[in-house]
C-alpha cells in the first residue's frame, strides 16, 4: 500500500497551490478555483485518513461526499455573485473592487 | 552549554533565509530597511558561526571525526522502504568554514551598500532585490557547510547555483555595442548551463552512492565498513571496463566540483561571470561558492582515499591532474587579460586548481588552509577591483556630465588600459589591493605564502619520501604548481602596476576618487586577515593541522621548496615591476608582453580558444539538432499537435508570469503599506511619545488606529494574505516556540 | 430507540424553519405585489412556532443520528438566540427594501434558512455536521450580503465576503481533516476521548495544527482579528438589517461552535489554545477599537465595535478552566451574547431608522439627532452606554461576568487590557453622541419611525436595560444552559 505520508504530501501541496491561487489570481473566478483546490486537498486527506485509519467506519468517505456537495453549492453562489458584479461593472477583477475600504 | 549551542546549528542558514523572505515580502520598497535586514541576517549568522568556531577550536577532540562530529538531526522523510534522515552537523571542517564564510559574506554585504549606490543620486534600481539574492546565497552556502548529508548539501548547492545565475544576470538589461562581448544575461545562462553539466554528473554519483549504501549521510557513507565495501565492489561500465565502485562514485562527485569550482574543462563560465556586480564576483565567484567544490572534495575525502592507486583507484590522480593543469593554464591566460576583473577571475581558477591539486596528492590540510586564506585575500582583491571600477566609473560620469556629447557606453571602466596612477587618488584601495596581491603572489609573510608553500612542500615531500600517490604525480603536480606560482606573481605585479602606478591613461582615471567608507572599511578588515591568517598556519605551529588534520601526518618544512617558491614569487613580482612598473605604460601604448610573445599572446588572450572550441563541437551541433527537430516538427507530422500544445504552454506560462507578478505585487504592496504604516507609527511614537503626557498617548492611540486602518485596503486578497500569514505565524508559534517556552 | 415521530418532534425547530422558508418562497411567487407585505409576518409566524418548539425541548438531552446531532440546553439556548435575532431583524427590515430591490420575499426566506443554519450549528456534534451547517450559514450569508443587485457596494461586499469566507472555510476544513487524521473519528466527543487517552508528545502537533486552522474558520465567523477584515466592508455594503443580523446572529453562531468544538473535542489541549485565544482576544479588542475611532460611516464604526466586542467575548473562552471556572465562563459568554444581541440590534435599528430618513450612513448625518427625533437619540444613547459597558445595561453585566472569570483565574493582564480598551472605545461612541446631542442639525425635519421599527426599538431597549436591572433570571438561564 502506498504510505499515508505520500497522500498527505500531495494534499498539502495541493492545498498550498490553492492558497497561492487564492492570493495571487486577480480574477474572482480564478480565486474561486483556488478555493476548490483547497477543498479537494482536504478531500484527499479525508479519504487517505479513512483508508489508513478506520476503513471500517465510513465517516471519512461520507465527509468527502458532503464536501463535494458544499463545494458545489458554494461555487453556485460564488458564480452568481460574480455574474451580479460583472453585469454592473463589466469586470470580475478583485482589485477593482475597493469601494469599501478603510 | 556547548551542546545546546551546537544544537542551534540549523539557525545559521536560517537567518539569511529569513532575511531573504523579509526583503522579498516586506521591506522591498525601502532600501534602508532591506539593507538592515540583510545585514542583521548575515550578522546573526556570523555571530553564531564564530561562536561555534571558537568553541570548537577550544575543544578540538570533541569534534574530530569520526565519532566527534556533532549531528543535529532535524527531520526524517519516509521514502518507501527506508527513511531519509536530514539534519545538520558541526565538525572541525564545518567549524573552519563557519569561520570564513559568514565573515566574508558580512564584509561583502557591508561593501555592497556603497557599491550598489545607497544614498547616492542613482542607486541601483533593483537595490533591495540584490540584497535579497545575496542573502539567499548566504543561506545556500551556510546550509551547504552545515549539512550532514549529501542530499541537503546538493540542495543548497543548487540554491547557490540559482543565486549565481540570478546575480550574474543581475543587470539583465545591460547590452554592449560590441556584439561579440557577452552580456550579463548570456553570462548568467552560460554559468547556469555549464555548472549544470557538472551537477548532473554529481547527481549521478549521488544516486549511485545511494543505490550502493542506502544512505547519503556523511556518517553512514564515510564509515570504515562502507568505504571498505565500496572499495571492494567492482562496477563494469562500457568503454571504461571495470573499476572499483568507490572510484567511479568519487570521480562522478568530483564532476560536480569541477563545475562549481570552475576546473578545466568546465571553467569557461567563471570569467564571464564577472559580468555580475563586483560584490557578487567577490562573494560568489571568488571567495565562497567556487570553493564549495573544493569543500565537497575535502568533505568526501575519505571516499577519495578509499582505493589506492595500485588497486585501480585513479580518482586522486584525476583530481591532481585536473587541478594542476587548471592551475597552470589559467595562470597563463591571466597574463594576457586586460579586464581587471578577468585577471582576477583567471587567478581564481588557478588558485582553485591549486587546492584541487593539493587534494589530489593528499595534502588535505594544505588544501583547506589555502581555501581559507584564498577566500580572504581574493575577496579583498575583488572588492578592491570593485572599488577601483567604482572610482573610475564615477570619474567617467563626472566628465560625461561636463560634455554631453561624450560617447557614453563605449567606455569600459573594467579595462586596466583605461586606468593607471590611481595610487594617489585611491590610497586606501591601492594599499589594501597591494596587500591582497602580495598574498596572492605568495610574498613572505602574507597569508598566501604559507598556504601555497605548504601545498608545494607536500608535493615535494610526497615525491621524495613516500610513494603513496605514485612516483610521477607528485612531481608533476609540484612542477606545474611551481611554474604557476611564478606566473601568478608576475601577473599580479602587472595588474598592480597597470592599475595604480604611473600616470592616469584616461580622463576618467584622472577624475577618479576614493570610494565611501562602507566600501573601504571591509577592504581594510579583509587586508588585516590577509596578513595574519597565514601566521596561524606556519609549518612550525600549524593551527589548521591541529584543527582539521588530526588524521593526517603533518607536512614537514622544506627549506628548498620554501626558498624556491619565495625566489620565484619575488622574482615574478620583480619581473612584473620591471616590465610594467619601472616605465609605466602611457595612453595608447601597446602591452610589451604582446610584442615579446607574438602569436602566443593572441592564443592566451583568447583563452586557448576553448570557448570557440565548445561553440564548434557542442553549441553548434546542439543548435543544429534543435533546428532539425524544429524543422521536423514544424514541417511534418505533428505540426498541429505541437502548435496546440505549444500555445497552450505559452499561455500557461503567461498566466504563471502574471500570477507571479500578482503575488509579488500584491504582497509587496500590502506589506509595503503595512511597513510604511509601522514606520510612520514608530516615527510618531518617537516624536510624540517623548512628551509622555496623556496628550501624547492619545495621539499615539489615534495614530495607531489610523495606521492600522491602512491595512483595510479594500482588496480582499490583502485581507486573505494577512489572515494566511498570521495563521502561519500562529502555527509556527504554537508548534515551535510554545514547546520551548514550556 | 426513538421512533420517527419522536425524532420529528426533537428536530421540530429545524423543520419548522425549513417549512416556513419554503412557504415564504412559494408565497413570494404566488402572492401578488399588493399582498407582498404579508411575507415578513408569515416568516415571523414560522419563527414563533420554531420558538415554541425550541422551548419545548428545554431539559432534553438527546443525541440523534448516530451522534451527529445533539439536543441539549446549550443548543436550545442558541436556538432561542437565532430565533430572536432573526425575528427582530425581520421586523426591522420591513419596509427597508422599498425602492431598493423588487425582490423582497426571498430575503425573508433566506433569513429563515440562516436561522435554520444557526440552530443546526448549535446542535452539531460531529465535524461533518459542523462543516455543513457552517457552510449553509455562510452561503446564505453571502447571498444576503449581495442581495441588492443594483447596489454596487452590496454586490462588492457579497463577493468579498464570499471569497474570504470560502478560503477561510477551506482552511478550516483542512484543519478538520487533520483532526480526523489524528483521531480517526469525526465525532466531537469521541475525538475528545481519543485525544485525552493519547498522551504521547509526538502526536500533539497534528491536533495543534488543526486547532490553528479551525480557528481561522471560527475566527472568521466571529470576526476575530486577524480574521476580521471582511467584516467592515461587508457590514458597510450589506443591507443594514442583514448587517445587524451578521453582527449578532452569525457571531453568536460562531461562538456556539467555537465553544462546542473546543470544549468537547479539545479540552485536553487547553494549554495550547489558551495562548492562541488570548492573543486573538487582545489583538481583536485593540484593533477593533483603534480603527473604529476613524470611521465616518456608522455601519463601519459599528462593524469595528462589533469586532472589538468579539475580543471581549474571547476573554471568556480564554478563561475557561475545567476545574476553576468551567461553567462560569461559558455562562458569562452566553449571557454576554444575549445582552449584546439586544444592544447591538437596537443600535442597528436606530441606524436603519436614520438611514431610511436621510438615505446615507454618514456619522455627520447624526448631528442634532436629538432635535429631529429625541426618542431615537435617547435609544442610541442607551445602546452606546451598553456597548461601552456602563451600568445599568446588559453588556455591562456581561463584561462583569467575563471579568469575574478572568479575575478568578488571576488573569489580571487580560482584564486591564480590556479596561483600557473600554476607555478607548468611549472615544468613538462619544464622538457620535456628541454630534447627536450637541451639534446643530443640517436639516431640521423630524425623522419618522415606522411601527415595526418602533416595536424593535422598544423590545431591544427594554431588554438592554432589563438584562441588567433584572439580571438574575438571565444569569440563571445562562448558567443552566452552560452545559456541554
Amino acid at each position: 500500500m502506498v504510505p499515508l505520508s505520500w497522500y498527505l504530501m500531495v494534499s498539502a501541496a495541493l492545498f498550498c497551490l490553492g492558497i497561492f491561487g487564492v492570493l495571487a489570481r486577480r480574477n474572482a473566478v480564478a480565486i474561486l478555483m483556488g478555493t476548490e483546490l483547497m477543498l479537494n486537498a482536504a478531500n484527499i486527506n479525508l479519504v487517505a485518513f479513512w483508508r489508513h485509519l478506520r476503513p471500517d467506519v465510513m465517516s471519512g468517505q461520507v465527509f468527502t461526499l458532503m464536501v463535494f456537495v458544499v463545494a458545489a453549492a458554494e461555487a453556485a453562489v460564488g458564480l452568481a455573485l460574480c455574474i451580479a458584479i460583472y453585469s454592473s461593472r463589466g469586470t470580475v477583477v478583485v482589485e477593482d473592487m475597493d469601494l469599501l475600504k478603510g | 552549554m556547548r551542546e545546546a549551542l551546537f544544537n542551534l546549528t540549523w539557525l545559521i542558514p536560517l537567518f539569511p533565509l529569513l532575511a531573504f523572505a523579509l526583503i522579498i515580502l516586506w521591506t522591498h520598497p525601502s532600501r534602508k530597511w532591506s539593507t538592515w535586514v540583510a545585514w542583521i541576517g548575515i550578522g546573526l549568522a556570523w555571530l553564531l558561526g564564530w561562536t561555534m568556531f571558537f568553541l570548537s577550536w577550544g575543544d578540538i577532540h570533541h569534534l574530530t571525526p569520526p565519532e566527534g562530529n556533532h549531528p543535529v538531526p532535524l527531520w526524517a522523510l519516509p521514502t518507501g522502504g527506508s527513511v531519509l534522515k536530514i539534519g545538520f552537523q558541526i565538525d572541525t571542517l564545518t567549524a573552519l568554514m563557519l569561520f570564513m564564510v559568514p565573515f566574508v559574506c558580512l564584509m561583502i554585504f557591508v561593501y555592497s551598500k556603497g557599491y550598489m549606490g545607497y544614498g547616492t543620486e542613482h542607486p541601483d534600481p533593483r537595490y533591495s532585490r540584490f540584497f535579497a539574492y545575496i542573502s539567499l546565497f548566504a543561506c545556500g552556502m551556510l546550509g551547504l557547510v552545515v549539512s550532514d548529508n549529501l542530499l541537503t548539501l546538493f540542495i543548497f548547492w543548487e540554491i547557490m547555483g540559482l543565486c549565481s545565475y540570478l546575480l550574474i544576470g543581475f543587470w539583465y538589461d545591460k547590452s554592449y555595442p560590441d556584439p561579440n562581448r557577452i552580456t550579463p544575461r548570456q553570462a548568467g545562462l552560460k554559468a547556469f548551463l555549464t555548472t549544470r553539466v557538472g551537477d548532473v554528473i554529481m547527481l549521478i554519483g549521488l544516486l549511485l552512492l545511494y543505490s550502493q549504501v542506502g544512505s547519503l549521510s556523511f556518517k553512514d557513507v564515510f564509515s570504515q565498513e562502507t568505504l571498505h565495501m565500496l572499495a571492494e565492489q567492482e562496477l563494469w561500465m562500457p568503454i571504461f571496463g571495470t573499476a572499483p565502485v568507490a572510484t567511479v562514485i568519487a570521480i562522478l562527485i568530483f564532476g560536480g566540483a569541477v563545475g562549481k569550482s570552475a576546473q578545466f574543462p568546465l571553467h569557461v563560465w567563471l570569467p564571464d561571470a564577472m559580468e555580475g556586480p563586483t560584490p557578487v564576483s567577490a562573494l560568489i565567484h571568488a571567495a565562497t561558492m567556487v570553493s564549495a567544490g573544493v569543500y565537497l572534495v575535502a568533505r568526501c575525502f575519505p571516499l577519495f582515499m578509499a582505493v589506492p592507486l595500485d588497486h585501480g583507484g585513479v580518482q586522486l590522480a584525476v583530481v591532481a591532474f585536473i587541478g594542476a593543469f587548471t592551475a597552470l593554464a589559467a595562470s597563463t591566460i591571466a597574463l594576457a587579460q586586460n579586464d581587471v576583473k578577468r585577471v582576477l577571475a583567471y587567478s581564481t581558477i588557478s588558485q582553485l586548481g591549486y587546492m584541487i591539486a593539493a587534494l589530489g596528492i593528499g595534502a588535505y590540510v594544505a588544501a583547506v588552509f589555502h581555501l581559507i586564506t584564498h577566500a580572504f585575500f581574493k575577496a579583498l582583491l575583488f572588492l578592491g577591483s570593485g572599488s577601483v571600477i567604482h572610482g573610475v566609473e564615477h570619474g567617467h560620469h563626472k566628465i560625461a556630465h561636463g560634455h554631453h556629447d561624450h560617447e557614453e557606453g563605449h567606455f569600459d571602466p573594467n579595462d586596466m588600459m583605461n586606468m593607471g596612477g590611481l595610487m594617489n587618488k585611491m590610497p586606501r584601495t591601492a594599499w589594501t589591493f597591494i596587500i591582497g596581491g602580495g598574498a596572492l603572489a605568495g610574498i613572505v609573510p602574507l597569508a598566501g605564502f604559507w598556504s601555497k608553500d605548504e601545498i608545494l612542500a607536500h608535493a615535494w615531500h610526497e615525491f621524495q619520501h613516500t610513494q603513496h600517490f605514485g612516483t610521477f604525480w607528485p612531481l608533476f603536480v609540484w612542477l606545474l604548481l611551481t611554474v604557476a606560482a611564478a606566473l601568478t606573481a608576475f601577473y599580479t605585479a602587472r595588474q598592480i602596476c597597470l592599475t595604480f602606478l604611473g600616470e592616469p591613461r584616461t580622463e576618467a582615471a584622472r577624475h577618479a576618487h576614493e570610494s565611501p567608507p562602507s566600501m573601504t572599511w571591509p577592504l581594510m578588515i579583509l587586508a588585516f586577515f590577509a596578513v595574519i591568517l597565514g601566521l596561524f598556519g606556519t609549518p612550525w605551529a600549524n593551527q589548521y593541522h591541529e584543527l582539521v588534520g588530526e588524521a593526517f601526518a603533518a607536512t614537514p618544512f622544506d627549506p628548498f621548496v620554501a626558498g624556491l617558491s619565495t625566489v620565484l614569487a619575488v622574482g615574478g613580482a620583480v619581473c612584473g615591476w620591471l616590465v610594467y612598473g619601472r616605465a609605466p605604460l602611457r595612453a595608447g601604448q601597446v602591452d610589451p608582453l604582446k610584442r615579446w610573445l607574438g602569436p602566443v599572446h593572441g592564443v592566451l588572450e583568447n583563452k586557448y580558444y576553448v570557448d570557440e572550441l565548445y561553440r564548434l563541437i557542442v553549441i553548434r551541433p546542439v543548435l543544429r539538432l534543435a533546428e532539425l527537430c524544429a524543422k521536423f516538427d514544424y514541417d511534418w507530422v505533428i505540426n498541429r499537435l505541437v502548435n496546440t500544445i505549444g500555445q497552450l504552454s505559452i499561455r500557461t506560462a503567461e498566466r504563471l508570469g502574471g500570477l507571479d507578478l500578482a503575488v509579488v505585487d500584491g504582497t509587496v504592496n500590502l506589506v509595503g503599506r503595512a511597513a510604511r504604516g509601522l514606520s510612520t507609527l514608530s516615527n510618531t511614537v518617537d516624536l510624540k511619545g517623548v512628551d509622555g503626557a496623556v496628550n501624547g498617548i492619545g495621539h499615539v492611540v489615534k495614530a495607531g488606529g489610523r495606521q492600522m486602518r491602512t491595512l483595510q485596503s479594500g482588496w480582499v486578497q490583502d485581507y486573505l494574505l494577512l489572515a494566511v500569514t498570521m495563521a502561519i505565524i500562529l502555527l509556527g508559534f504554537m508548534l515551535l516556540v510554545l514547546p520551548i517556552l514550556r | 430507540m426513538l421512533i420517527a415521530s419522536q425524532i420529528l418532534g426533537l428536530i421540530a425547530p429545524q423543520w419548522i424553519l425549513l417549512v416556513a422558508a419554503m412557504l415564504v418562497l412559494a408565497l413570494d411567487l404566488t402572492l401578488g405585489e399588493e399582498r407582498e407585505g404579508w411575507l415578513p409576518y408569515i416568516a415571523l409566524l414560522g419563527l414563533g412556532a420554531a420558538l415554541v418548539a425550541s422551548l419545548s425541548l428545554w431539559n432534553r438531552q438527546v443525541a440523534l443520528f448516530e451522534g451527529l446531532f445533539l439536543i441539549d440546553r446549550f443548543a436550545v439556548f442558541f436556538q432561542i438566540i437565532a430565533v430572536l435575532a432573526t425575528g427582530l431583524v425581520i421586523l426591522a427590515s420591513i419596509g427597508y427594501f422599498e425602492g431598493k430591490t423588487p425582490y423582497k420575499g426571498q430575503f425573508y426566506a433566506l433569513l429563515l434558512v440562516t436561522a435554520l443554519a444557526i440552530t443546526l450549528l448549535a446542535s452539531a456534534a460531529d465535524l461533518v455536521m459542523v462543516f455543513i451547517s457552517i457552510e449553509v450559514l455562510s452561503v446564505t450569508s453571502y447571498t444576503l450580503t449581495g442581495y441588492l443587485i443594483a447596489d454596487r457596494k452590496s454586490t462588492e461586499a457579497g463577493l468579498k465576503f464570499f471569497l474570504y469566507g470560502a478560503a477561510a472555510s477551506a482552511i478550516m476544513l483542512y484543519g478538520m481533516t487533520l483532526l480526523y487524521g489524528a483521531t480517526g473519528s469525526t465525532n466531537l466527543a469521541e475525538i475528545g476521548r481519543t485525544l485525552s487517552l493519547a498522551s504521547g508528545e509526538g502526536s500533539r502537533w497534528l491536533p495543534i495544527a488543526a486547532i490553528v486552522m479551525l480557528l481561522v474558520g471560527f475566527g472568521f465567523k466571529v470576526s476575530a482579528a486577524p480574521f476580521h477584515q471582511w467584516a467592515p466592508d461587508v457590514y458597510e455594503g450589506a443591507p443594514t438589517p442583514f448587517a445587524a443580523f451578521l453582527s449578532v446572529g452569525s457571531k453568536a453562531a460562531g461562538f456556539a461552535i467555537l465553544l462546542r468544538v473546543f470544549l468537547t473535542a479539545l479540552p485536553d489541549f487547553r494549554v495550547d489554545w489558551f495562548a492562541l485565544v488570548t492573543t486573538l482576544s487582545i489583538a481583536t479588542m485593540t484593533l477593533g477599537n483603534l480603527i473604529a475611532i476613524f470611521q465616518e460611516n456608522i455601519k463601519r464604526m459599528l462593524a469595528y465595535s462589533s469586532i472589538a466586542q468579539a475580543g471581549y467575548i474571547l476573554i471568556g473562552l480564554a478563561c475557561w478552566d475545567p476545574q476553576a471556572t468551567g461553567r462560569e465562563s461559558i455562562s458569562a459568554i452566553l449571557f454576554y451574547l444575549l445582552a449584546y444581541l439586544f444592544t447591538n440590534l437596537g443600535a442597528f435599528t436606530v441606524v436603519i431608522a436614520v438611514e431610511r430618513a436621510v438615505g446615507t450612513n454618514e456619522i455627520s448625518d447624526y448631528a442634532g439627532l436629538i432635535r429631529r427625533n429625541p426618542w431615537l437619540a435617547a435609544a442610541l444613547f442607551v445602546f452606546f452606554l451598553s456597548l461601552v459597558g456602563i451600568p445599568p445595561t446588559g453588556v455591562f453585566v456581561g463584561k462583569l461576568l467575563i471579568f469575574a472569570a478572568a479575575v478568578r483565574l488571576e488573569y489580571y493582564a487580560l482584564v486591564i487590557v480590556a479596561l483600557i480598551n473600554g476607555v478607548i472605545s468611549l472615544y468613538y461612541y462619544y464622538g457620535v453622541l456628541r454630534r447627536v446631542f450637541f451639534l446643530a442639525p443640517r436639516d431640521e425635519a423630524p425623522i419618522a419611525v415606522s411601527t415595526p421599527l418602533r416595536v424593535v426599538l422598544a423590545v431591544t431597549l427594554i431588554m438592554t436595560l432589563g438584562t441588567a436591572i433584572f439580571a438574575q433570571p438571565f444569569i440563571r438561564l445562562a448558567l443552566t444552559s452552560a452545559v456541554l
